[in-house]
């Protein structure tokens, strides 16, 4: 029964992903823990330290992958990691405040409810499975395949999450006599 | 197996952000040709023409009020920048004439760079300062513009304190 295995590693990704993202871009998420509340000032450094927290849950993450004991705590632990992020979110987006969240590292993704409703279904997701795992006594026979699984969702829901960008902008018509004449 | 299953891991990985990398590209190449069919090549300088008239009740009240020669600029508190920016200027003025800084945003991060900002900045807050802004057609955070005698004389882009500090002792090119 690999499923939650599987879903852990997938959410020990994004979070590499997230924390990588808010190290090489701190400004931003400095900015967003005083937009949210978080903290009074702004700093820099604090933008590199909730990314390296990030990335720190995601290698403890991988490491409880082996165990099935260990992977339970480990999404146990992602529900309340994705439910605090959600209270910050449903807070501002009641105050109606707009700024730039920071969310996953993405860069200028405006806070909406869309981000609210995400970090929500991932918080579900996370305890969902952690509930599977125990429930049914789930033992994990490959950790190895479900980090690279975990691996590969990620992936393919990034490329997937630009579709519909490429497809309004494959969509647009610029054509090349409108761009001779720009020139 | 380990050893495939880590290269099929890598892989994947710098698929995946070589693909993400070139759709990003595809977004600005995109945003650059919408901005040139509407804006055309020429670009749109924030403040105006160097040379012009600055010259409204607002102006006259709130900058010509501090002196004849006055140093403008804006910050905002969504511009993580300007926050930097405004931490690693010094506690003592660069010069004798006054230097304005308009904040511009709402909420913790307005208050958070209020409180970055030195003392010897004159600083005017929201909604003053929004209005300022379009009266000086100061249309960029980080852009400072040089008022002498109701005239624009001078404007630079402010990245850094010293940045600043060059537009004030004249010693930098105006943008």
């Amino acid at each position: 029964m690999m499923f939650g295995a599987i879903v852990a590693a997938a959410l020990g990704w994004l979070f590499v992903w997230s924390g990588l993202a808010k190290l090489a871009r701190p400004g931003e998420s400095a900015l967003a823990l005083v937009n949210f509340g978080v903290v009074q000032k702004y700093r820099r450094w604090k933008g590199q330290v909730l990314g390296g927290a990030e990335c720190l849950l995601a290698v403890g993450v991988f490491l409880s992958l082996s165990d099935r004991v260990t992977i339970v705590f480990a999404l146990f632990v992602l529900v309340a990691v994705f439910g605090a992020f959600a209270r910050l979110l449903s807070r501002a987006i009641s105050r109606g405040d707009s700024f730039a969240c920071a969310c996953f590292g993405v860069e200028g993704e405006p806070l909406s409810p869309r981000t609210l409703y995400r970090t929500t279904a991932l918080a579900v997701l996370a305890g969902v499975s952690g509930t599977v795992v125990v429930v049914l006594h789930a033992s994990i026979d490959h950790p190895m395949l479900a980090f690279v699984a975990g691996a590969v969702v990620v992936g393919v829901g990034a490329l997937a999450w630009q579709i519909p960008f490429l497809l309004m902008e494959n969509s647009d018509p610029i054509t090349t006599s409108d761009l001779e004449a720009s020139i | 197996m380990t050893m495939v299953v880590l290269l099929v891991v890598v892989w994947t990985m710098v698929l995946t952000i070589a693909t993400l990398l070139t759709i990003r590209q595809i977004a600005l190449l995109t945003i650059r040709m919408n901005i040139m069919n509407t804006v055309g090549m020429g670009s749109v300088e924030s403040g105006g023409e160097l040379g012009r008239a600055v010259d409204t009740p607002l102006i006259r009240k709130h900058l010509f009020g501090l002196s004849h020669t006055v140093t403008v600029f804006a910050l905002g508190s969504n511009c993580n920048s300007c926050h930097e920016f405004a931490e690693a200027l010094p506690h003592q003025p660069y010069s004798l004439s006054p230097v304005v800084c308009l904040l511009t945003g709402s909420g913790s991060a307005l208050a958070s760079l209020r409180a970055s900002v030195p003392e010897w900045l004159h600083l005017i807050d929201e909604p003053l300062a929004t209005e300022l802004g379009q009266d000086l057609e100061l249309s960029a955070t980080q852009v400072a513009l040089n008022i002498v005698d109701g005239r624009l004389v001078g404007r630079a882009r402010v990245e850094v304190p010293s940045d600043l500090e060059a537009l004030l002792t004249f010693e930098s090119p105006t943008v």
